[in-house]
């Protein structure tokens, strides 16, 4: 007869893998509802972008283009940060992260293909209800200051619904972000970049970034 | 009447183990060190999936060993003779429980003879004098109050028994404790001790009624599995027999241990002795009624497992020593410096996570709170993958749980599922929690004060 030990690794080894398969399946379909967000924010973006194109190239007036551009702009940027804390928290969660880098890369790419259209926007369009927030973090070396001010940002949010916050991380090696960071010349994170024109660096609080945003509004 | 001169005895830890065993202090410094390491390198999720897997093993062997030998006691026949049995009390300011111990003994009945011997080991609280004064007792008087283990080496020199039944003075055992457990001596010669099924006494508080269901579970489904391939690596204070001729021979208590209880059966597996358990019968005992006292007493047990560990080091993964040495010891006393490392990294985690948490409140406290009952709704989002090995581990303590209560012969209520939850989702981090400040006291030897 087998030794219990035996037996009870046979049946660790069992249970281990019958929960794997179950893991694996949870994580997948994470994966799978991330992947499914990002293709759309994608081809927001694009569509978005296709407008731009056509306006400029056959000449058409753009104040049509401004009225459907805000509107679709309007849900889809403010998704498109709160996506951002989704990847976060599912990754987080998830074992199996192959698939992760992946959609991040191509999140972060749709992200700025919708900071860039809502600053077209208002740059083309006479007058844009919103202000724009790129918020700079860091993701390889642990940012407390980092988190604090998500928090800060989620709640100045809430509290000025005109708000659209595109949230990049400083230290990957996408080209694009890393064009960004050079325009304005971020050195320390977390940064905020609002409208485009004033560079915030260091943890800000909340009433700081709202003096910023009266004096922009 | 005898007028007592009372003074305090010095109590000494026990200074022979670590700088007897230093190069073993050292490995263990540079396992700690490679852990530490481990842990620091990779993800929380990792640590709570290895911690899982390993846990999920320890389980399923007990499940094992429990189908395969535990679950059916085998009959045990009545011996030829009952031997004299000293009932033993050690006693130190017991006044408000000792007198309904001794009436529960008293009423024990016996088919051999058996005698009462309580030991004052230095009371202050009158209790001396009335306890001179009660029938059927025989008080030895100890003019200092030198500890338990002490006490009861005194009280073997006087006890007249074959068999010393010792009983701490607040705890009470059943009618049929003696008739019952004696027998087991007779199933092998080399069986030393006898050990029984301790419940709670009346448990009021929710903390009690937690060490309730806890008691049942460790001193009955585990106690029973771990006594069906001779594993015993405590002999509980509460309530335990020794034969006292071999219990002699191996020079008594150790007088310096924080646990003299887990000592005595190292040092009988040591050598070569049998502890068995009864679960026929059962001794109810007082448990501690609010967190301060618990955690005083956990960390007794706790410091005294660290102590004993380091005392019969030898004895762990020694296949001399069979199923108790390859697998009784590592997964009993060697798992909770897992759990103490365990707890430190939850600890650890989980305080960086509550100042994740609360960095919004500092800004804007309403803000915060909206974001928390944001974060409340995201059950999917904050399922961690890991946990679904959890789950399945605590599908198999599920099963223990329920043989609990089979053998403690108690029908699962409605009112055992609140101390049940708290038993399963906070009673782990206080007790890891306590193993690990034990861990940290004994590492820095900060004295023990009684």
């Amino acid at each position: 007869m087998a030794s219990p030990y035996i037996k009870a690794g046979l049946l660790t080894l069992a249970i281990t893998l019958l929960g794997f398969f179950f893991i694996t399946q949870l994580d997948s379909m994470r994966a799978g509802e991330l992947r499914s967000s990002v293709d759309e924010l994608m081809f927001q973006s694009e569509s978005e972008r296709m407008l731009f194109l056509y306006a400029q190239t056959m000449g058409n007036s753009t104040s049509e283009l401004c009225e459907y551009v805000s509107k679709t702009t309007e849900a889809k940027a403010a998704r498109a940060y709160e996506l951002s804390q989704k990847i976060q928290y599912y990754e987080q969660s998830n074992i199996i992260n192959s698939e992760y880098e992946r959609i991040k890369s191509q999140y972060y790419l749709a992200n700025a293909g919708l900071y860039l259209n809502m600053r077209a926007t208002s740059k083309f369009c006479d007058s844009s209800p919103y202000t724009t927030v790129l918020f700079f973090y860091r993701v390889k070396l642990d940012c407390p200051e980092c988190r604090a001010q998500g928090g800060v940002l989620d709640s100045l949010r809430k509290k000025h619904p005109n708000l659209r916050v595109f949230a990049f991380p400083n230290d990957t090696e996408l080209p694009f972000i890393n064009v960004f960071i050079k325009r304005h010349g971020i050195e320390k994170v977390p940064a905020l970049v609002i409208d485009d024109s004033v560079v915030l660096q260091g943890l800000k609080s909340e009433e700081e970034i709202e003096e910023y945003l009266a004096a922009e509004g | 009447m005898t007028v007592l001169e009372v003074k305090k005895a010095e109590h000494k830890r026990s200074t022979i183990h670590i700088p007897e065993r230093r190069e073993l202090a050292i490995l263990g410094m540079l396992v700690l060190a490679v852990c530490v390491f481990v842990f620091l390198s990779i993800s929380y999720q990792i640590i709570f999936l290895g911690y899982t897997i390993l846990s999920i093993f320890i389980f399923s062997s007990y499940l094992i060993l429990w189908l395969e030998g535990a679950k059916e006691e085998p009959p045990i026949p009545e011996p030829e003779k009952y031997p004299h049995v000293t009932v033993v009390i050690p006693s130190f300011n017991a006044r408000g429980t000792i007198f309904n111990c001794l009436e529960a003994c008293k009423k024990m009945k016996y088919s051999g003879k058996f005698d009462i011997l309580v030991v004052d080991d230095g009371s202050t609280d009158g209790s001396f004098d009335l306890l001179a004064k009660t029938p059927g007792v025989t008080l030895l008087p100890n003019k200092l109050h030198r500890g338990k283990a002490a006490a009861l080496n005194f009280a073997m020199k006087h006890a007249k028994g074959e068999i010393v039944a010792c009983i701490d003075s607040d705890t009470y055992p059943a009618e049929d404790c003696l008739q019952k457990v004696i027998k087991h001596f007779y199933e092998d010669e080399r069986v030393a001790s006898v050990v029984v099924f301790v419940c709670v006494n009346n448990p009021r508080s929710i903390l009690q009624r937690i060490q309730e269901i806890e008691y049942w579970i460790s001193f009955g489904f585990f106690f029973r599995t771990i006594a069906s391939i001779d594993g015993l690596y405590v002999t509980p204070g509460p309530t335990a027999f020794y034969k006292k001729a071999i219990l002699q021979k191996l020079g008594g208590f150790d007088e310096q241990n924080l646990t003299e209880d887990m000592e005595i059966a190292l040092r009988m597996q040591k050598n070569g002795y049998k502890i068995r358990a009864c679960h026929e019968t059962s001794v109810l005992t007082d448990v501690p009624a609010d967190l301060g006292r618990l955690f005083r007493q956990r960390l007794r047990w706790y410091r005294g497992g660290v102590m004993n560990i380091l005392k019969y080091i030898d004895l762990f993964f020694n296949p001399a020593y069979g199923d108790f040495g390859i697998f009784i010891l590592p997964t009993t006393l060697g798992s909770g410096f897992f759990a103490a490392l365990f707890m430190a990294w939850t600890l650890m985690s989980w305080s960086r996570n509550f100042f994740d948490w609360l960095s919004p409140f500092t800004y804007n406290f309403s803000a915060g709170v909206s974001a928390t009952v944001a974060g409340l709704g995201n059950g999917l989002l904050t399922f961690q993958s890991a946990w679904v090995l959890g789950l399945f581990s605590l599908a198999i303590w599920a099963y223990f749980l329920i043989k609990s209560f089979e053998i403690s012969k108690t029908e699962p209520k409605m009112r055992h599922i609140l101390p049940l939850v708290c038993l399963l989702w906070l009673y782990p981090f206080f007790v890891g929690f306590v193993f690990m400040v034990s861990y940290i006291y004994e590492l820095f030897g900060v004295k023990y004060t009684w």
